[in-house]
């Protein structure tokens, strides 16, 4: 297998919170020939500030593409919201010339220079695209047959389609495919594109606990065994904060979450505690129950 | 056009507002908008919330931005970008919210204390938030070192300086 080096950009919520993603990730990805080390210097890419001010929101994220091209290796993120910053910034700064004029000698206080060669890469193109599915079906030891799952993509990781995603805007599969490779059944649903309220954390909390509850509250009318998501902040908001959530849509909440990168683990026979499931506060057992012979 | 007055809330249209947002929305022009309420149709805030996008397209349109900064509408958003994919005329009312959000926090507004504590920490730690103690499903305690991580995640080397190009940045 060919060797794949980038450099891993952890963002916010991994970096300080979501241990379970950066756990899984630093497992499972060397397995399958993807070699990371971690960008150094990277701070937020931006995103929460967006509603503050645009223009050190582009800052932000430029600093980080720009410390990834001194880095000279493409750049992996975990979160969907900091894959479309990143890719928001490259986008603006191209858009306007006056922007990039003021922000250049920024960049320079800091010692650094954008250049915009390095590649931004999202776990779930990266496995789809780049990895490959045969590659990650080669990787199965334990396949998860007999389980139903749902997937939740994430908004910020197929939407504005203006701009390069991850996935198809209004019909997204390659977490279907990645899902299917491991051999457990992925199952459709109605609200699949909606999202999962962490938009609002900043802002109205308690919104952003209701749109978390419905979403799961749907999802558990389905049936599904559990639901893998492959961003930060749809885990904290579908996973960490069901309990909360279910007070707000007078539900009782019980569908485990999961990241994508954990669900690979256990399909490639890693050990629970490595990928972090410990740290799950969604009812994960009754996922793992299923998959001891 | 001249200025209007909104006659619900007695406050007058701007004639630059054009300008005034074109500065933050980039190529994005609430004037192209011809209120098929798409936006409004999958606005999932709507249904929560009762916030109408192509309402607050209208009043950027006319040019209501002094209603439209100390109004909650412009906070009950959470940026799922469905009616910015979905807008038949490339208005993108997603990034509208943010250019008036932007314009709500420079005119001193009144803005969710949220995001005003989240630049305080970037200022101080380069994220959103310091690094968090967390607790497991088995109510164990773990930091990023119990779970053999390293201590501390990448931040940027010269502190001084980051702060002083994201606090220029925001001029």
């Amino acid at each position: 297998m060919p060797s794949l080096r980038l450099s891993l950009y952890l963002g916010c919520t991994v970096a300080t919170d979501e241990y379970a993603y950066e756990l899984s990730t630093l497992s499972v990805l060397p397995k399958l020939g993807v070699e990371l080390s971690y960008l150094e210097g990277a701070s937020c890419c931006g995103s929460p500030l967006q509603s503050v001010n645009m223009r050190a929101s582009t800052y932000l994220a430029l600093r980080n593409l720009a410390l990834a091209d001194a880095a000279g290796l493409d750049l992996l993120t975990l979160c969907p919201g900091c894959h479309l910053s990143l890719h928001e910034a490259a986008h603006y700064v191209k858009l306007s010339p006056k922007l990039w004029e003021g922000l250049e000698p920024l960049l320079g206080n800091e010692g650094l220079r954008y250049m915009g060669e390095a590649k931004v890469w999202h776990v779930v193109d990266l496995l789809h695209d780049k990895v490959g599915l045969d590659s990650v079906r080669s990787a199965v030891s334990k396949p998860l047959r007999g389980l139903r799952l749902a997937t939740h993509v994430g908004c910020h990781a197929i939407r504005p389609s203006r701009l390069p995603r991850v996935d198809d805007a209004e019909r997204p599969l390659k977490l279907d495919r990645l899902v299917e490779a491991l051999g457990a059944k992925v199952v459709d649903y109605p609200e699949k594109l909606d999202c999962c309220g962490a938009g609002f954390l900043l802002g109205n909390p308690q919104a952003g606990l209701t749109v978390a509850g419905l979403k799961v509250k749907a999802l558990k009318a389905r049936g599904v065994d559990g639901v893998v998501v492959a961003c930060p902040l749809c885990h904290k908001m579908l996973g960490q904060k069901q309990q909360a959530a279910s007070q707000l849509v007078g539900a009782e909440l019980d569908v485990p979450v999961v990241y994508y990168t954990q669900l690979l683990g256990l399909a490639m026979g890693e050990d629970e505690r490595a990928l972090g499931l410990m740290l799950n506060l969604s009812p994960v057992d009754r996922l793992l129950e299923k998959l001891k012979p | 056009m001249s200025q209007l007055l909104d006659l619900m809330t007695n406050k007058l249209s701007e004639l630059d507002a054009r300008r005034k947002l074109s500065e933050v929305l980039g190529s994005h022009d609430p004037s192209a908008c011809y209120a098929c309420a798409r936006c409004t149709a999958g606005c999932e805030a709507m249904e929560l919330l009762e916030n109408f996008p192509h309402r607050v397209v209208s009043l950027a349109r006319l040019g209501f931005l002094d209603e439209l900064v100390s109004s909650e509408k412009i906070w009950a958003c959470m940026q799922c970008l469905k009616c910015t994919e979905r807008c038949p005329q490339d208005v993108a009312p997603s990034d509208l919210f943010l250019a008036l959000r932007n314009l709500a926090v420079k005119a001193g507004a009144k803005v969710p204390e949220g995001f005003l504590k989240a630049l305080e920490s970037i200022m101080d730690t380069g994220y959103i938030q310091p690094v968090q103690e967390v607790v497991s499903r088995g109510f164990e305690a773990y930091t990023r070192s119990s779970l053999k991580l390293r201590e501390h995640p990448p931040r940027p080397s010269d502190g001084e300086r980051f702060r002083e190009s994201l606090m220029s940045a925001m001029e």
